[in-house]
């Protein structure tokens, strides 16, 4: 709030001394600033001086505020400069783009996590393959098909090889 | 119990995910992002020194974890990003996650899985030595920690030229008040308006409808998928090849969507 209205002043007395002599840094500094601050950083600031849940109406109604674009034309007539309202460079975007690519390594571990298996799973189940995920043999599906000959269940109940995938396996089979 | 690899990472990436937002408030997001490196780097030796299933297995969750603790890169990007920029930013995401899985389709056409681990795990090296040299985010030393306002600004410096700098340094002193008026509204009140439940639905909708299209099923089985289909694609390409041309065609896909 302190800060808008300081602004606005700054604007005002820009405006008053045009006949005499203006530093057009200062008023491009000044200028700019008013640029920077947006909609979405200002409208909130004024809903929390006087925001509750009961009037929540009133102040999502829409206020006047002091933008750019309403203060920039009358200084743009007044003082005859080159006036530039882009003051992020090339170099601000290509900063941000590095840093965030620089961050984004950790997305790309992510990546390469989810496709992993991908290549993962068919090389295990190779008969060449060390290590090698069994899928005839002791594997729980091999036991399950055996269960689903009920002649097998009695005698599977009663070994020991009994565990929670192969008794969640048997019961989705019986289903 | 083979599907067990695959499924291990999704599995256990929700958990990583709830972890990191806590843990990256109190030790800030550069360091929860160098953190996130080092699981990985553990994962990825596990399964270069693997010699039973179940190490592969342990791997898998390790690496599900620090693949939810990823989500601090977002909000570290959205942090830094000048409002202008900061959807193109962020709609980086998905590329960076489509280069990855498209350099495993690629580490895939040369080498055995035990090579890519060793691959990997040395990227996983490389990126911590990256992110070490960025700066830490300038909106959680003014948020979270008092009396580091110098350092934010010195942070601010290292991504901003010297003239935005200060105009930088007031947004983010606005984006204070307006974090703490937030945080004093319950979470109840806050859900009811229509600005906060209406994107929350919309997000839920979208990613119901992404996961439901299956487009997850084939990166995870990719290879399996393409030998299920069998024939041949022509010419010299087989499975693996397939497989690059998809990883190759999701990445330009993304690239053009994020542009």
């Amino acid at each position: 709030m302190k800060m808008e209205s300081s602004k606005s002043h700054s604007i005002e007395s820009a405006k008053i001394s045009v006949n005499g002599n203006i530093d057009a840094n200062y008023v491009r500094q000044h200028t700019l600033s008013i640029h920077y601050e947006d909609r979405d950083a200002t409208e909130p600031l004024k809903k929390s001086i006087k925001h509750s849940d009961h009037n929540e109406v009133e102040s999502d109604r829409p206020q006047k505020d002091i933008s750019w674009k309403s203060a920039m034309p009358q200084v743009e007539n007044r003082i005859n400069f080159n006036f530039t309202p882009v003051s992020r460079t090339l170099y601000d975007l290509l900063c941000q783009i590095l840093v965030s690519c620089a961050i984004y390594l950790i997305v790309i571990q992510a990546g390469i996590n989810m496709s992993y298996s991908a290549i993962l799973l068919p090389q295990l189940a190779d008969r060449g393959s060390p290590i090698r995920i069994d899928r005839d043999e002791a594997s729980w599906i091999g036991e399950s098909n055996k269960l689903i000959s009920r002649y097998n269940v009695n005698s599977y109940l009663m070994s020991n090889e009994w565990n929670f995938y192969q008794l969640a396996w048997w019961r989705y089979s019986c289903r | 119990m083979e599907f067990l690899s695959a499924s291990l990472v999704t599995i256990f990436l929700p958990i990583g995910a709830f972890i990191i937002g806590p843990l990256m408030d109190s030790f800030g997001r550069k360091r929860m992002a160098l953190v996130t490196c080092v699981p990985f780097f553990v994962s990825w030796t596990i399964v270069a020194l693997a010699t039973n299933v179940w190490h592969i297995y342990l791997a898998r969750i390790v690496a599900g974890i620090s693949a939810g603790f990823t989500t601090v890169s977002l909000i570290y990007v959205a942090e830094i990003a000048h409002p202008q920029y900061r959807p193109m930013l962020l709609s980086f995401n998905s590329v960076f996650v489509s280069f990855g899985i498209l350099l495993t389709s690629v580490c895939g056409l040369f080498f055995d899985w035990r090579t890519i681990a060793v691959v990997n795990g040395a990227a996983s090296v490389l990126s911590f030595l990256i992110i070490l040299l960025i700066p830490e985010s300038f909106l959680w030393l003014l948020h979270f920690k008092s009396g580091r306002s110098l350092e934010a600004e010195k942070a601010i410096s290292r991504i901003y030229t010297s003239k935005v700098v200060k105009c930088e340094y007031e947004r983010s002193m606005q984006c204070k008040v307006k974090g703490d008026t937030v945080k004093q509204l319950s979470l109840w009140v806050y859900l009811r308006r229509p600005k906060v439940y209406k994107p929350v639905l919309v997000l839920i909708a979208v990613f119901f409808f992404q996961q439901i299209s299956g487009g997850y099923v084939i990166i995870f089985y990719a290879i399996n998928f393409f030998l299920k289909i069998g024939g041949n694609f022509g010419g010299q390409i087989d499975e693996y090849g397939a497989m690059l041309l998809l990883g190759v065609l999701r990445f330009f896909i993304s690239l053009i969507s994020a542009s």
